[in-house]
């Protein structure tokens, strides 16, 4: 008889035919732990695989806060549970109850025994970490031409600063080969560019997928590089060894890239508020040198100088003036004084001073006479007094003068 | 006291403005900035330190505003292509 089943009711079907196989309903089963992923509801979801093949799995909340552990992708380990159907995906998975380490993967255990080498050499220490340029004139980017890294990378950057440089050193970033052309890059912009930061990194992926940038050739490419490296490996859950050894490590390309270049609208906001401070503070001490010239002017002092400074000088010169002009006086009245005393001994210089107390010239033909034999008797000369002059005949020479 | 030096560094350093980085060109604005708004500058210390200021303001301005957006392909050999185009 044939059936026509519905496919919730096929799957339905499958699913109760499972649990009712003994061996599936509580079984353990060895593996890698691959594609890990713990949501915010608390459940776990991940792969098992083994070199043929894998199964889905699913931990949920109340069997995972059981873990002593914290799973995480390459661990090996031995899962506890049962096996079912997932009705709505037609899929069947592993519901995991219980989780035990039974050791870690290849490459999971290979990851640490290089983290363990490197860290111990001193590779990783964060004093030998290289400052970030604060902002970078051009920026270099290793990672591969295809795929959305570049792209995230430039987009991010441009829109935080519009006119930054970029210059990109491509490279395989998975696969043989991979880690020398990382490698090969780093060294590159180092050697050919003037790039002040490289940005390294790839998208996302497995354990296998990321290798290349746990390779030990990578860790020591970005420790000799002269310029800082920024790595950007995965998403935010992986942890590679470039990450470890870069100068700073990023989340994501588009992290990275927020990290490397400066928001340009911020840096001149910042400019514009040192101009305003500037003019600001050198007005401010221009009024106020002008405040205190107004002040000095509106001042009391100042504005009552005439009486208070002025007005004495004016008073005090004009006393001198008049010292001067007394003493000027003075000096003048005691000259003429003296002028005085002297045009009186001058006066009484003259020829005729003597006439007034009684003298007489004698006078003959407009001569002095000065001796007695100057004059015989019966001469006519002039007798000049001080009043006027007389006619006069001189006589006979007395016998004794 | 630091204020005066702080002062002779901005003066020293002033003939190779164009090679300073754009931080150490902020560091010294900072500084002209704290000495100016300190107050303790001269009227006439206050007036040079405003042009000093305003030089590197511009000189800032300068280095925000260099070059044009591109993306350089770089190969190993060093040959350089514009790539810029690709990128939109």
């Amino acid at each position: 008889m044939e059936w026509t089943l519905s496919v919730t009711q096929l799957n339905e079907y499958v699913r109760k035919q499972l649990a009712s196989d003994p061996v599936l309903r509580s079984l353990r089963v060895s593996g890698e732990i691959s594609g890990i992923k713990k949501y915010a509801s608390g459940h776990y979801y991940f792969s098992l695989k083994d070199e043929g093949a894998r199964v889905q799995c699913v931990m949920f909340r109340q069997n995972a806060a059981a873990l002593n552990f914290t799973p995480a992708d390459g661990m090996r380990v031995i899962a506890k549970g049962s096996a079912s159907v997932y009705v709505r995906d037609g899929s069947y998975q592993l519901y995991v109850e219980e989780l035990q380490a039974e050791g870690i993967g290849d490459l999971y255990r290979r990851f640490c025994l290089l983290r363990d080498k490197l860290a111990s050499e001193g590779l990783f220490d964060p004093s030998i970490k290289r400052p970030l340029p604060f902002m970078p004139k051009k920026i270099g980017i290793v990672t591969s031409f295809e795929g959305s890294v570049l792209h995230d990378i430039v987009t991010v950057g441009w829109n935080r600063y519009p006119n930054m440089r970029f210059i990109l050193a491509p490279c395989a970033v998975q696969g043989e080969g991979a880690a020398d052309e990382i490698c090969a890059s780093i060294e590159a912009l180092n050697r050919l560019t003037d790039c002040d930061v490289i940005l390294c990194g790839r998208g996302g992926g497995s354990l296998e997928d990321l290798w290349a940038f746990n390779e030990e050739k990578v860790a020591r490419a970005i420790r000799a590089s002269r310029i800082p490296v920024i790595s950007c490996v995965g998403h935010e859950t992986d942890f590679t060894i470039a990450d470890f050894a870069s100068d700073c490590r990023c989340a994501t390309p588009s992290a990275a890239s927020e990290t490397a270049v400066p928001l340009k609208k911020a840096l001149l906001e910042e400019l514009g508020h040192y101009a305003k401070r500037i003019r600001t503070s050198a007005s401010r001490k221009i009024n106020t040198e002008e405040k205190m010239l107004e002040l000095y002017q509106n001042s009391h002092v100042l504005k009552n100088l005439s009486q208070a400074y002025v007005q004495p000088r004016v008073t005090e010169l004009g006393e001198f003036a008049r010292r001067t002009k007394t003493a000027a006086f003075n000096m003048i009245r005691n000259a003429s004084v003296e002028l005085q005393a002297y045009s009186a001994r001058l006066g009484a210089l003259k020829p005729e001073a003597p006439l007034e107390k009684g003298y007489a010239l004698i006078e003959r033909d407009g001569e002095i006479i000065d001796r007695i034999n100057g004059l015989k008797s019966g001469d006519l000369f002039q007798l000049i007094m001080h009043d006027g002059k007389r006619k006069a005949v001189a006589g006979e020479r007395y016998e004794d003068g | 006291m630091m204020v005066r030096e702080k002062q002779w560094q901005v003066k020293d350093t002033k003939m190779d403005d164009r090679d300073m980085t754009y931080e150490e060109g902020l560091e010294k604005l900072k500084d002209i900035v704290a000495a100016l708004e300190s107050g303790k500058l001269s009227l006439s210390e206050t007036v040079k330190s405003y042009e000093e200021a305003k030089m590197l303001l511009k000189t800032l301005n300068d280095i925000l505003e260099d070059g044009k957006r591109r993306i350089t392909l770089i190969e190993q050999d060093g040959s350089q292509t514009d790539i810029s185009d690709m990128i939109k």
